[in-house]
Parts: structure tokens; C-alpha cells; sequence
């Protein structure tokens, strides 16, 4: 549903920012949006190994190691069953996918993915103030993460398209 | 196809492959060991027949939550194939816990007494209880009394240097083989990391019974 209305806006925009006669010719990939899918393809793999070390049983231990295996047993790795690193998995395929249908569109990527990005980055702070403050250990791999999409955001907050 | 998509298709499909990357690794490294397995059994605190089949030895550390949570569905996988499985207790008291190792004492000192099992389930029950308190000594001495032990010679065993030698051999021996989080179980020399059910156990021993039969 969500990929459809995308698309159709997509397609809706499309015609009124890159029309070139009756044929709509799409530009082509920036820099920028080159750098944003190869950022979420990088989270896609940090935030599936976070996955698979919360839903790994050997996590229900007790570690020399602290830092991940406290982060990733706490009460706050999962949410109903669901690990919180899937979430992220979610936000990066999203990310993939929305700069696919966008690029080259630039007002329109901006718009989408300042908006998408923004999501990103309060539920990013939020999991870093449940780390520090509730938790009181940082998982190496969650603060990549997060860097990944404090990058993402500020290249979709930057001006105009390279 | 353009040099766009190109693109895209490229660092999808590396995405991909890194993932597949990552759970194949993740099985591999979790199965990993160093060290001499041989003396994996090489302890007095057992339970079962000799010539069970199964040996299932664990690695604990008596201030870990995660070790009570495995502590008695571990003694009931024994239970349930008394004539399959023999289960061994190994001390692997962790630097992170600050009671670890006067509490594997204090099971060491039961011992003494023949009451290392019983001990053993009691440190884990009332963990909560001993392990944010400042001196837990008190407390040890209170379950020796409930288990009935001759409390001075419970209370002169919590000082002994043998005792605390054990302990430390058990962890040395923890140290050699490379492990890093409690509990950890080794089944007939399978390494099986972290807190199993009662239903885990089941199916771990289903899984060696079939090994056995090749």
C-alpha cells in the first residue's frame, strides 16, 4: 500500500519536475543518492546481524564481553517477541526502496526521505537514551547503526542534488 | 539496462551476500573451541550413570541470572533419560560478578559435606537475595544451616586456600577453552551456549541419541 501510493506520487511528480516534451525523461542517480543506498545497504547487514544476536539463544548468558550481549538481552531488545534491530532492518529496506523510486526527482526525494530520515533519527535517540540511561551499556554495532542514519539524514537534509 | 539499475542490482545483491555471510559465520564461530575436551569431565560434582551416553557438562557461575534460569531444567533432562544422560557441574565464575567466587566456594564447601547439588540449587534460588548484598558470607552460612551442615566446618571450608584452588582450576580451565559467557553447556563435546527449557534439552538430546546411533 505504502510502496503504491509512493509510486504514484512518484509518478505524479515525476511529470511535473523532469518532463521533457510528452516524453517524462528521469535523470540520473546523483552522488548523493548513490551514497544514501549503499549507507542502507550497510545498515541492511549491521541491522541483520543485530537480529541474529538477539534472536541467537546464546544471548541468554552472562558474558565477560559487556556492551552487545548486555544491550542485545536487555528487556528492551525486543518488543512483543519482535527484536527492535528487525525494525531497523525494516527502516533500511524502506530507505533502499524509497530512493529507487525517487531519485533523480529531487524535490520529491527530498521531501520523502528528509520526512523518512526524521523517523529514523527519533527512534535512533531514543534507543541511544534507553542504552545510556536505562540499560547503562552501548552495543558498538546499535551505534553504527545510528550513525548510519545520522548520515542518512543529513544528506537528505543537504541542499541541492550533486 | 541502465548504469543506474546496474548500480542498485550491485549493492542489492552484495547486501545479500553479506547477510548470507553473516548467518553462515554466526552458526560456525558459536561452535567454536579451543583447548583439551578430554578433561571435560574431569570433576566429582556428576550426576548419573557413568556409562550414560550423553554427557552433558555445564559451565556456571553462581551469580549469573542466566545460569539460574538453566539450573533446573538442566537436573531434569537428567532426570527425564536417567539411564542416557550423566550431567557434570564445571565452576566458571565470571570477573563481572564479585560474589562468583566465594559462592562456587561456599557449593565447594557443601561438598565437603556431600551436599554440593543441594547447595547448588539453593545459591541459584535465592540468588537475588545474596548477590546485591555486601557480604553475602551470612547468607551462605543461613542455607548451610538449612541444608543441615556442620556450620563451623561449612564456615572454615569458605577459607580454604584448597577450595579456592578448585575453584580457580575450574576457571583456568574455563580460560583454556576459550569460553566467554555462562552458561555453557558442552553435550558429549558440542559446544551449546546460553539458558536452555526444558524443551530445548529435549530436542539437543534427541539430536545427540541420533548422533550416537551412526
Amino acid at each position: 500500500m505504502l510502496v503504491w501510493v509512493v509510486s504514484s506520487a512518484v509518478e505524479h511528480l515525476a511529470l511535473n519536475e523532469g518532463v521533457t516534451g510528452s516524453i517524462p525523461v528521469r535523470p540520473t542517480m546523483s552522488w548523493k543518492e548513490k551514497v544514501i543506498i549503499i549507507l542502507s545497504g550497510l545498515g541492511v547487514i549491521v541491522s541483520s546481524y543485530l537480529v541474529l544476536k538477539t534472536l541467537d539463544p546464546s544471548t541468554v548468558t552472562c558474558a565477560i564481553v559487556t556492551g552487545c550481549e548486555e544491550v542485545l538481552s536487555s528487556r528492551y531488545a525486543k518488543i512483543g517477541g519482535f527484536p527492535i534491530a528487525g525494525l531497523g532492518v525494516i527502516w533500511y529496506l524502506v530507505t533502499l526502496t524509497l530512493v529507487w523510486l525517487v531519485y533523480g526527482r529531487r524535490l520529491l526525494r527530498k521531501i520523502v526521505l528528509i520526512m523518512w530520515a526524521t523517523i529514523g533519527l527519533i527512534f535512533s535517540a531514543g534507543l541511544i537514551y534507553i542504552s545510556s540511561f536505562e540499560i547503562g551499556a552501548y552495543c558498538i554495532w546499535c551505534l553504527t547503526s545510528s550513525a548510519l542514519v545520522s548520515l542518512i539524514f543529513v544528506i537528505s537534509l543537504t541542499g541541492r542534488s550533486a | 539496462m541502465s548504469s543506474d539499475s546496474k548500480f542498485f542490482i550491485g549493492v542489492v545483491a552484495a547486501v545479500v551476500l553479506a547477510v548470507a555471510g553473516i548467518v553462515f559465520f554466526s552458526k560456525k564461530n558459536s561452535t567454536t573451541v579451543s583447548g583439551d575436551l578430554s578433561l571435560l569431565t574431569e570433576t566429582e560434582h556428576k550426576i548419573g550413570l557413568d556409562e550414560a551416553p550423553i554427557k552433558i557438562v555445564k559451565f556456571s557461575d553462581f551469580e549469573c541470572p542466566a545460569c539460574a534460569a538453566a539450573a533446573a531444567p538442566f537436573k531434569q533432562i537428567q532426570q527425564e533419560f536417567p539411564e542416557e544422560v550423566q550431567i557434570f557441574y564445571r565452576h566458571f565464575p565470571l570477573p563481572i560478578h564479585k560474589h562468583a567466587v566465594i559462592a562456587a566456594i561456599a557449593a565447594e564447601a557443601a561438598a565437603n559435606q556431600a551436599k554440593f547439588w543441594e547447595m547448588n540449587e539453593l545459591l541459584f534460588l535465592t540468588q537475588k537475595e545474596w548477590s546485591d548484598s555486601g557480604n553475602p558470607i551470612n547468607h551462605f552460612i543461613k542455607l548451610a544451616e538449612e541444608l543441615g551442615l556442620d556450620t563451623s566446618r561449612f564456615q572454615e571450608d569458605l577459607r580454604s586456600n584448597e577450595l579456592r584452588q578448585k575453584v580457580n582450576k575450574d576457571k583456568n580451565y574455563s580460560g583454556a577453552l576459550g569460553l566467554n559467557q555462562t552458561p555453557t553447556f558442552f553435550v558429549n563435546q558440542e559446544k551449546v551456549v546460553g539458558a536452555k527449557s526444558i524443551e530445548d534439552w529435549r530436542e539437543i538430546v534427541a539430536e545427540a541419541r541420533k548422533n550416537l546411533s551412526f
